[in-house]
């Protein structure tokens, strides 16, 4: 079996499919861009919708476009009419490029002042009332009683119309009440007669139709739409006042992100229009917010995926290039004789291209659908490395990625056939003669290695210098700057490089040492190592950029992952923290029956009992009082709107969440103090500058209740300063006057539960929780005692709720993605290496062998030969990609951090991914030493050296 | 005259398909020490088989070789490969050297080889002196002619004071010029190195400077030619 397995890897289809595997991964990365940013946008557009749905409690893709008339206005609206607001409003659907799922139009009649009613029974009171229209009102309703008004005005001039229950039942009308307006009268001048017919009910509440809740009309008498628009108003005047009101609701779960920026760009078009002094409507959408900071993140998400893609996309090229040169140094002899025979250097690249196109035509067909297959697979990316079985999203394969996958494909064969032009100039004879010169490579001598470090260096030096700058453009909401990466990739490449000269530099010094006592072996492998560089720089400089490039691409992968994560704990404060609703007075202070805020205290037993009784759960549970109302009194004007924790501080200490070495001491020295002094006052480091305050100096603070009415003022003493407390932020971020977001320091009191509980009232506090496992029990507990909560704060969703961000996805998948095709080329480029040049040394071998080397010694040789082009390359490059994640990954980072950087980001490395990497390499070392050994093994010395003649 | 190697009825056969190939059927041949042998053939007749054998590089299916007094014909791969290191010399028909090393290290790695017990470099240009190359010490092998590659190796060969060289077709890819000025370097080795030289050739203009000539056919002696020294083996 095995000998069957050399035999054919000795065989150059084993090249060929190398070269395949390469371009494969090629079209399939390359097109899997679109495809995957297509599915994870579209998915992170939808599930913005729907966050909105259920925040706003309102239907997402909405736009409505209201029209407010009289007939003051009316003189002023120039060539508009009326119905230009119905043509907006049937125009946007076309506008668009979507269908409206629904439209609604209502239409108010809003009497003037003087608008006199009679009813036609007496007895009833005065009342509010509005003549109102909605359109296809039948459809979405059930009649309660009575029945479904008549669409045509009766023979009596009676129109009909209905209410819905909610007025029904608040009024004293019943049916077949007539009411008639004298003092009003329609465009035909009529008077207005009306007679209630039915009640009705919406027939299903959550039917999008009721973009207002039914129940809302609580004054509207609806009458048909028909009747409305030809009695009360035309083109040419109105009747009294009118409000018109069209919602266009759009299928939000099935809005295109193609069709997000044309959405925009029409509402924003429509709104200019509507500033316009003759235009009559006003047009609000709810989307337009949502699209806006959508088209942001996506072309983040954009920018990201490719900057990150391109170093990959890059070494495929690399590796495509070195197995083909390979393969046509193969073919070298063929190709000169050709050549000799007469075949025309353009005939030979036709040949070649023509070779090329097809493994690239088969590339093309096999690497769409992997593309595919790896859109789904970083769409179940979790973090580096790491897979989940989550609901894939729906990848299509799209026009945009069938152009990218052909795009890459082209370029494959090109590079294909690219080492072939430096064979097709020469005959054979002029081949001979080329072999014979040995010069050194052309950027060697032109110092172009160290012309590229410096470049890299400098752009690591510029992009340090302006790191602030940096920060405040990724706030911004701006994407990464690419030339960072690309000062990266630069720097990796130009180390690998300039590795180059140092490797035969290297090994010949080792030679020089030991000239005189090197065994017969380590002397030849020396001398193959310090005189054959050129054969060996390509592999080389491949190995020190796949391990280079892993290890620098795993670093930032965990970087990102552990900051943000860390970010994530730190800001939640702890695994668990909940506020429960408590009931209050507010509603009598509001009606002045009261004037002090009372809250009635929520029963915190509950909790204990629920502690006990998943006390394997639970591991701590406490009280903390949190808010931002408090003032410190410090000179003429008091700071306002400070952060106040008021803790235990024992339970705080376990429950709460500090990242390890931010601080100077560890935070537990901070809670000692305070649990030292009852009166004690732990300050934030900004306040204490901004006040000048320091240990022991006392403070006053006035707190503040949720009426903004003062609760007392208090004097505590200063017993620590803090920079970091969990679920503290220094700044925060604050709308300034002319509307852009500003960050503001933010100021943090912590002191005593108890203490504060002597001075003030009980106000809702939080419960900060430590979990130990999940905290599913948690929902089904409130949920079994119906208990509501003001904010709950769950650590471990927040947590997926990051992980399934498209821009952690695509950068974990990307990576992760990156990371796996790196060990696989570098563990065939390492072995195609290796085989070829066996193979081509065949004869050396035979020689060395005649001359009385021993089997094990030729071995001996060749293992020294792969440390030195091998294993050094490789060891080289981990030591680049330590030192490229050293510092470039603290800038690259930047690119992940939040809007407020509260934390200082640590660069991470997992000792892991390097032993990944290690087993992956050593794997292939044993391999590659195996094969070696079988080859060597049957290598005929006599055949080797061609002396058999049969 | 002393045999420095000798076989008596060495046969080898190589697997093919439907049965064994019989490439040698019975050889026994005296190789003189201090003398230049030649094995005469058409290709395929059996004469590189023989040399590997005698050579050290391939054992027989039956018979025995006896060089120096030892029979070699039952040795382990471990002892050929010793005998090869130090007693043995070789020279290819292709031009065999290493090209990594220029022809002063191609030289001096069969010293290295046979651990050498005297001084390198005094060894080295002695052996390039020889022939006829040591101002060429530290040329690269592509940087010289296919005959002055071939003296380096029949230099190289010689180095290590083996007691016998085999070449291999040695004038296969060389004009006749230089093919009869290898044969002279030969010939001078063997008076003034004391080296016995066996070679494998089938050119007949040097057919002469044999003392000895076998000719093999289809794995079989069918002729033995004396000249020179062998005439009193005749």
């Amino acid at each position: 079996m095995f000998r069957f397995i050399t035999q054919k890897l000795l065989n150059k289809k084993w090249l060929i499919l190398s070269i395949l595997i390469g371009n494969i991964l090629l079209v399939g990365i390359a097109c899997c861009n679109p495809m995957y940013s297509h599915a994870a946008l579209q998915k992170m557009l939808t599930k913005r919708m729907n966050t909105y749905l259920e925040e706003n409690n309102s239907y997402p893709g909405m736009l409505t476009i209201d029209a407010k008339l009289s007939n003051t206005l009316y003189e002023s609206r120039g060539s508009r009419t009326f119905n230009s607001c119905l043509t907006v409003a049937d125009r946007t659907e076309e506008l668009f490029g979507a269908k409206a799922t629904e439209k609604v139009t209502f239409f108010e009649l809003t009497f003037q002042q003087d608008a006199k009613f009679t009813v036609s029974r007496s007895g009833l009171g005065a009342m509010k009332l509005r003549l109102a229209s909605l359109s296809n009102l039948g459809d979405h309703v059930e009649i309660v009683s009575g029945r479904m008004y008549s669409d045509t005005i009766g023979d009596d001039g009676v129109i009909e119309c209905v209410i819905n229950e909610k007025v029904y039942l608040t009024s004293d009308i019943v049916l077949g009440d007539e009411i008639e307006f004298y003092s009003y009268r329609t465009l035909g001048g009529q008077t207005v007669r009306i007679r209630v017919v039915g009640v009705f009910r919406a027939s299903d509440k959550n039917d999008i139709y009721w973009v207002n809740d039914p129940l809302s009309y609580s004054d509207e008498f609806f009458i048909p739409q028909d009747i409305f628009s030809g009695n009360f108003f035309n083109d040419e005047q109105v009747s009294g006042n009118v409000h018109a009101r069209y919602y266009i609701l759009y299928d939000y779960e099935n809005i295109e992100i193609d069709q997000v920026s044309r959405m925009l760009q029409v509402y924003k078009d429509l709104e200019e229009e509507s500033k316009t002094t003759d235009c009559l409507y006003t047009p609000y959408s709810n989307y337009s917010e949502i699209f806006e900071q959508f088209l942001k993140d996506s072309s983040k998400v954009k920018a990201t995926m490719w900057i990150l893609q391109v170093p990959v996309l890059v070494l495929l090229g690399v590796f495509i290039f070195m197995v083909s040169n390979q393969v046509i140094d193969i073919e070298q002899g063929e190709i000169a004789m050709m050549k000799s025979r007469g075949v025309s250097r353009a005939q030979l690249l036709l040949m070649y291209l023509m070779q090329s196109a097809i493994l690239g035509g088969i590339a093309l067909i096999i690497g769409i659908p992997f593309g595919y297959l790896l859109c789904h697979i970083f769409g179940s990316t979790n973090a580096f490395l790491e897979f989940v079985g989550r609901r894939s999203m729906s990848v299509a394969i799209t026009g945009e990625s069938l152009r990218y996958a052909l795009i890459s494909c082209v370029c494959g064969i090109l590079i294909m056939t690219l080492p072939v032009l430096k064979y097709a100039r020469f005959s054979i004879v002029e081949q001979k003669t080329q072999k014979r010169k040995k010069t050194k490579p052309l950027w060697q001598r032109m110092f172009l290695d160290f012309a590229l470090l410096a470049l890299a260096l400098y752009g690591y030096y510029d992009f340090s210098n302006q790191k602030d700058e940096l920060m405040k453009a990724i706030a911004k909401g701006e994407s990464v700057n690419p030339m960072l990466f690309f000062s990266a990739s630069l720097f990796i490449l130009s180390c690998a490089i300039v590795f180059l000269r140092v490797i035969p530099l290297l090994s010949s010094f080792i030679f020089r040492i030991g000239r005189k006592m090197w065994k017969p072996a380590a002397y030849a492998s020396f001398l193959q190592i310090t005189r054959d560089v050129h054969k060996q720089s390509f592999i080389t400089v491949f190995l020190v950029l796949t391990i280079a490039l892993g290890i620098f691409n795993a670093n930032i992968a965990r970087t990102v992952n552990q900051n943000e994560e860390e970010r994530l704990a730190y800001t939640d404060g702890a695994d668990l923290v909940v506020k429960e609703n408590w009931t209050n007075n507010m509603n009598n202070i509001k009606l002045g029956y009261a004037s002090k805020l009372q809250y009635k205290e929520a029963d915190y037993k509950r909790f204990e009992d629920m502690a006990e009784k998943y006390s394997d759960r639970v591991e701590t549970m406490t009280r903390v009082i949190h808010d931002t109302n408090a003032n410190v009194v410090f000179g003429g004007s008091p700071i306002e709107s400070v952060e106040l924790m008021a803790i235990n501080t024992y339970e705080f200490g376990h429950a709460g969440w500090m990242p390890e070495g931010v601080t100077e001491h560890h935070w537990y020295e901070d809670l000692n103090s305070l649990a030292k002094n009852p009166e004690g006052l732990i300050v934030s480091r900004n306040l204490a500058e901004y006040c000048g305050l320091s240990v022991g100096d006392p403070l006053t603070i006035e707190r503040f209740d949720e009426m903004n009415q003062t609760m007392g003022r208090k004097s505590m003493t200063v017993v620590a300063i803090v920079d970091y407390w969990p679920g503290y932020e220094n700044v925060r971020e604050q709308k300034s006057s002319n509307g852009d977001y500003e960050t503001v320091p933010n100021y943090l009191l912590v002191c005593n539960y108890d203490n504060i509980l002597l001075d003030y009232p009980v106000v809702p506090y939080e419960i900060w929780f430590k979990i130990n496992g999940s905290t599913d029990f948690i929902y089904d507990w409130s949920t079994e005692n119906a208990i509501s909560y003001k904010t709950f704060t769950d650590r471990s969703s927040d947590l997926i709720g990051l992980k399934n961000d498209p821009y952690y996805q695509v950068t974990n998948g990307m990576l992760t993605i990156t990371f796996i095709v790196v060990l696989v080329l570098c563990a065939i480029g390492f072995l195609i290496f290796w085989i070829t040049s066996i193979r081509s040394r065949e004869l050396i071998f035979g020689i060395y062998r005649a001359m009385g080397m021993s089997m094990n010694e030729l071995i001996r040789m060749l293992i020294n030969e792969h440390f030195f082009s091998s294993v050094l390359p490789i060891l080289f490059g981990a030591g680049i990609g330590i030192l490229a994640s050293k510092l470039f990954v603290p800038l690259i980072q930047i690119a992940y951090s939040p809007k407020i950087q509260m934390l200082p980001s640590k660069t991470v490395m997992q000792g892991g991914d390097l032993i990944q990497i290690g087993i992956v390499v050593a794997i292939m070392l044993l391999l590659c030493i195996t094969v070696i050994s079988v080859l060597l093994s049957k290598i005929k010395i006599n055949q080797a050296l061609k002396l058999g003649e049969d | 005259m002393k045999e420095m190697l000798k076989t008596e009825q060495v046969t080898r056969s190589f697997p093919v398909a439907g049965g064994d190939f019989l490439a040698l059927k019975g050889i026994s041949v005296v190789v003189p020490e201090n003398t230049l042998t030649i094995l005469k053939g058409r290709s395929g007749s059996g004469k590189t088989t023989l040399l590997n054998i005698i050579g050290a590089l391939d054992a027989p299916t039956s018979g025995t070789v006896i060089f120096d007094g030892k029979d070699i014909s039952k040795a382990s791969d471990k002892d050929r490969e010793v005998i090869r290191r130090h007693e043995i010399g070789y020279i290819f028909q292709s031009v065999a050297l290493i090209p990594v090393m220029n022809a002063y290290e191609n030289v001096e790695y069969a010293l290295r080889l046979a651990n050498y017990k005297g001084d390198y470099r005094e060894r080295v240009m002695e052996c390039l002196k020889l022939v006829g190359l040591s101002k060429r010490a530290t040329h690269m092998p592509q940087e010289l002619s296919g005959g002055e590659q071939q003296r380096v190796a029949i230099a190289r060969a010689i180095a290590h004071k083996p007691k016998i060289i085999f070449a291999d077709e040695p004038t296969g890819e060389l004009d006749s010029a230089t093919s009869l000025q290898v044969i002279a370097i030969f010939k001078e080795l063997i008076e003034k190195e004391g080296i016995t030289f066996v070679m494998t050739t089938h050119d007949p203009k040097l057919m002469g400077y044999g003392d000895v000539v076998y000719e093999i056919q289809d794995g079989e002696i069918i002729n033995t030619e004396y000249h020179g020294k062998g005439e009193q083996l005749r």
